[in-house]
């Protein structure tokens, strides 16, 4: 299993190689990130001359859409990279392996993504945002990627941790692209 | 005379002392009035309502896929 997961040893041993994996994840997810970000404000630049109640149409067109595939109804489905980071970039719990995972990683172009949210706010940024409000969103969006493991280094008891943590990802999930949604109509509308 | 607590806090059997008002809450800009101040700051909040709805969608959507592979 070649879950960002494996970077940590299972019990806190070194603790000041493993905070350091942390903020190398997080700052590597921020990074890949952004790179997306920059592409969206391209993208976004390039929309801009669309009328804004054409943009906001198909926005919600688009976002009906992705929330459907999510359910794979009619046989749609979200597109996504179905592929995993090769294993021998995490097969060595150092610092420089966190950050060339994470890059790629905080992309979201080149993993699994088993939830639409990253959909509904790419077509709510490129179609509705300004570009520092893009570049800030994707930047946020690294920093939640890879919190999870800067949050692990943390803690002593990993495995419980990622027990539990897991479970509230897997309640929350399916909720969460509804919620995502809302903030770019929030943020839209107090624009 | 009974102890009064003077406004900065000590006790004291001194009449004089135990006339010291507790001043009122301390507004800064000159005294502006606390109204204004209110609405001040709730108008940058709302101002900045944008900004943290997009951190907020971007964190998010980045916690919701935290822990895949």
């Amino acid at each position: 299993l070649n879950s960002s997961a494996t970077l940590l040893p299972p019990v806190r041993r070194r603790t000041f190689t493993d905070v350091q994996i942390g903020l190398a994840f997080v700052a590597g997810c921020t990074l890949g990130a952004c790179l997306v970000g920059c592409g969206l404000v391209v993208v976004g630049a390039l929309l801009s001359p669309v009328p804004h109640a054409w943009r906001l149409g198909l926005g919600a067109l688009l976002a009906a859409v992705i929330l459907l595939a999510e359910r794979e109804v009619r046989g749609l489905r979200l597109p996504q990279t179905a592929r995993q980071i090769p294993a021998t970039v995490v097969a060595q719990r150092r610092p420089g392996n966190a950050w060339r995972f994470a890059v790629p990683y905080g992309t979201g172009l080149r993993t699994y993504l088993p939830s639409a949210s990253p959909h509904v706010l790419a077509v709510g940024l490129v179609l509705t945002a300004p570009s520092a409000a893009i570049l800030g969103a994707a930047a946020a969006f690294g920093v939640g990627r890879g919190l999870s493991l800067l949050m692990r280094s943390f803690t002593r008891q990993r495995d419980a941790y990622g027990e539990i943590f897991q479970w509230i990802t897997q309640v929350l999930r399916p909720v969460t692209p509804v919620v995502v949604l809302a903030l770019v109509v929030m943020a839209d509308i107090r624009a | 005379v009974p102890l009064k607590e003077t406004a900065g806090g000590a006790s004291t059997g001194d009449p004089a002392a135990a006339q010291v008002a507790v001043p009122r809450l301390a507004v800064p800009f000159l005294g502006a009035s606390p109204w204004i101040l209110g609405a001040v700051v709730a108008a940058i909040g709302l101002a900045a309502v944008p900004a943290l709805a997009w951190l907020g969608a971007g964190l998010v959507a980045g916690l919701s896929l935290s822990g895949s592979i």
